[in-house]
């Protein structure tokens, strides 16, 4: 179990990197995020394992950032979230979240 | 009923974490009922089965708190009711192991016959003959079995023949017991030992655990002080998902899990040409793109081949290269998969207890029908090298036994959905 690491790279980027799973998500991780700006970009391209703990909490900082009016790029997405985002079927509600220019299309 | 659809021809690759082990965490579960004071146990595998004993704890009317980590505290100290009833029991084979730590620490159990997987009879007779010569006073009567005792007394038994949940039953009931109990011909299957080990982190007395002779040296209590216990790794989920990763000629890596406990199923993938490397909690296997070769195999009890891995091992064995025999010894009836397989094509000749299993480069996608929940994991796994879509219908025996299987069958690369009824 690789633990999760979210480094702030300057004022809106964020490195996420370890593992996105049922082991490793907490509050803390939800909490990571600072809203308190206009644009967020988070790039994934270190995460080692995720899972749908991972898909969820991308979900959970989309529904803090639509509700805070924040646009929240997701960069790098590991294959298995886009892969899972299929599989429960919330493919469209991400797609449909980038028309509202929350998330990069092709990296989805 | 939900369904599954596999479309079969994708290579797996990837990282899992397996989860714990059902048929660890059901007695563990049940053996809470031993303890005076809370505990809480860890890694329980989010199923239908654990879910289904957590209410029947529940209508006993003990306090459960389950916390966002599938973590679940059990305090008994409520217990108001000492009856596993037919309605909470009748899809779940394991309802009986609440029978020996009732009946051992509150003197009276009432607990429906069993159901469960229609895999054999798998009768509980020795579990009540057990509980007889403890000092148990048994009847069975409108399909309940009545038992009552003042305190059961230590016995030296000797099981007829081995039996996982039996061992389990009665070393829960000799831990509170008057003196010392032995049992002979024990089942000796790593998920016993775990319950053994529980068990002694309570406060009992178990010795030979791991062995056939388990000695149980009764004590008066169980009162644990901040216990926290995690059940271990599931071998067989482990297993099957590396023979799913096997049959696609792919490569995966699985995480907290315990290679030892299924080191026959690992010599077993290395004969079928898998490259195998392990750690501590890890298991890694690359096929490096290779069919697999046909793998002869004879079910037994631990450290045997586990009939648990049967079916999958079939399925891995329809589209090997060669001839393979497979002979079931431990239940009558779990062939069940072979029928639904020959309807994908596959090329399996069945006599009495044995499979004779003809290699063939590719089955063919078919609606096939989930019987007992290995045989409908095997079904799954045979989709996965299938032509077209497979459908695998009646799919709630795989929930009773495989946490999340599209999810971790999609994190792997397999394309599966659930069809929800």
């Amino acid at each position: 179990m690789t633990p999760i690491s979210l480094v702030k790279k300057n004022n809106n980027n964020y490195f996420i990197s370890g593992d996105l799973t049922f082991a490793t998500i907490n509050k803390s991780t939800l909490d990571s995020l600072n809203f308190n700006q206009n644009n967020i970009i988070v790039d994934f391209d270190s995460v080692t394992l995720a899972d749908s703990a991972g898909l969820a909490l991308l979900v959970e900082w989309h529904k803090k950032a639509k509700s805070k009016s924040v646009t929240l790029h997701f960069k790098n997405l590991p294959q298995q979230i886009t892969a899972l985002a299929e599989l429960v079927e919330v493919t469209d509600y991400i797609k449909n979240s980038y028309q509202t220019n929350l998330v990069t299309p092709t990296e989805l | 009923m939900d369904k599954l659809i596999i479309t079969g021809g994708q290579t797996l690759k990837g990282e899992l974490r397996i989860s714990g082990a059902k048929n660890a965490a059901l007695p563990i579960l049940a053996g809470t009922l031993l303890s005076e004071t809370p505990v809480k146990i860890g890694n329980v595998p989010h199923l239908h089965d654990i879910t289904t004993t957590i209410a029947l704890l529940g209508h006993m009317g003990i306090s459960i708190i389950i916390d966002e980590r599938m973590n679940i505290e059990i305090d008994t100290q409520t217990i108001s009711q000492f009856e596993a009833p037919y309605d909470l029991v009748k899809t779940m084979r394991a309802s009986i192991l609440v029978l020996g730590p009732l009946l051992s620490r509150f003197g009276q159990a009432n607990v429906s016959l069993p159901g469960g997987c229609a895999i054999g009879t798998r009768p509980v007779n020795i579990h009540l003959e057990c509980l007889t010569k403890m000092g148990a006073e048994i009847t069975v009567k409108n399909g309940y079995i009545h038992a009552t005792a003042d305190r059961l007394h230590g016995a030296h038994l000797v099981m007829e023949q081995v039996t996982v949940t039996g061992t389990e039953n009665i070393m829960m009931a000799a831990v509170l017991a008057e003196g010392t109990t032995i049992i002979e011909n024990a089942a000796r299957e790593p998920e016993v030992e775990d319950l053994a080990h529980f068990l002694n982190h309570l406060g009992a007395k178990i010795t030979g655990i791991g062995t056939s002779s388990i000695t149980i040296e009764g004590v008066k209590n169980l009162q644990p002080q901040s216990l926290f216990y995690n059940i271990l790794p599931d071998r067989i989920e482990t297993g099957t998902y590396l023979t799913a990763a096997a049959i696609t000629g792919g490569h995966v890596k699985l995480k907290n899990t315990h290679p030892q406990s299924l080191e026959i199923v690992l010599d077993k993938l290395r004969e079928a040409g898998a490259e195998i490397t392990c750690g501590d909690d890890w298991v890694e296997l690359n096929m490096h793109g290779q069919r697999p070769k046909a793998v002869s195999i004879d079910t037994a009890p631990f450290p045997a081949f586990p009939t648990d891995m049967q079916a999958q091992f079939t399925a891995l064995n329809t589209i090997a290269t060669g001839t393979s025999v497979i002979t079931e010894t431990v239940f009558e009836n779990r062939f069940m998969h072979i029928q639904e397989m020959q309807r994908m094509g596959a090329k399996i000749t069945l006599k009495q207890n044995t499979a004779i299993c003809e290699g063939i480069p590719e089955l063919t996608a078919a609606p096939v029908m989930a019987t007992d929940l290995r045989a409908s994991a095997s079904l799954v796994l045979a989709g996965l090298v299938a032509k077209g879509d497979t459908t695998v219908d009646r799919i709630y025996h795989i929930d009773r036994g495989y946490e999340c299987i599209e999810e971790k069958l999609t994190l792997l690369g397999a394309k599966i959905r659930r069809i929800p009824h």
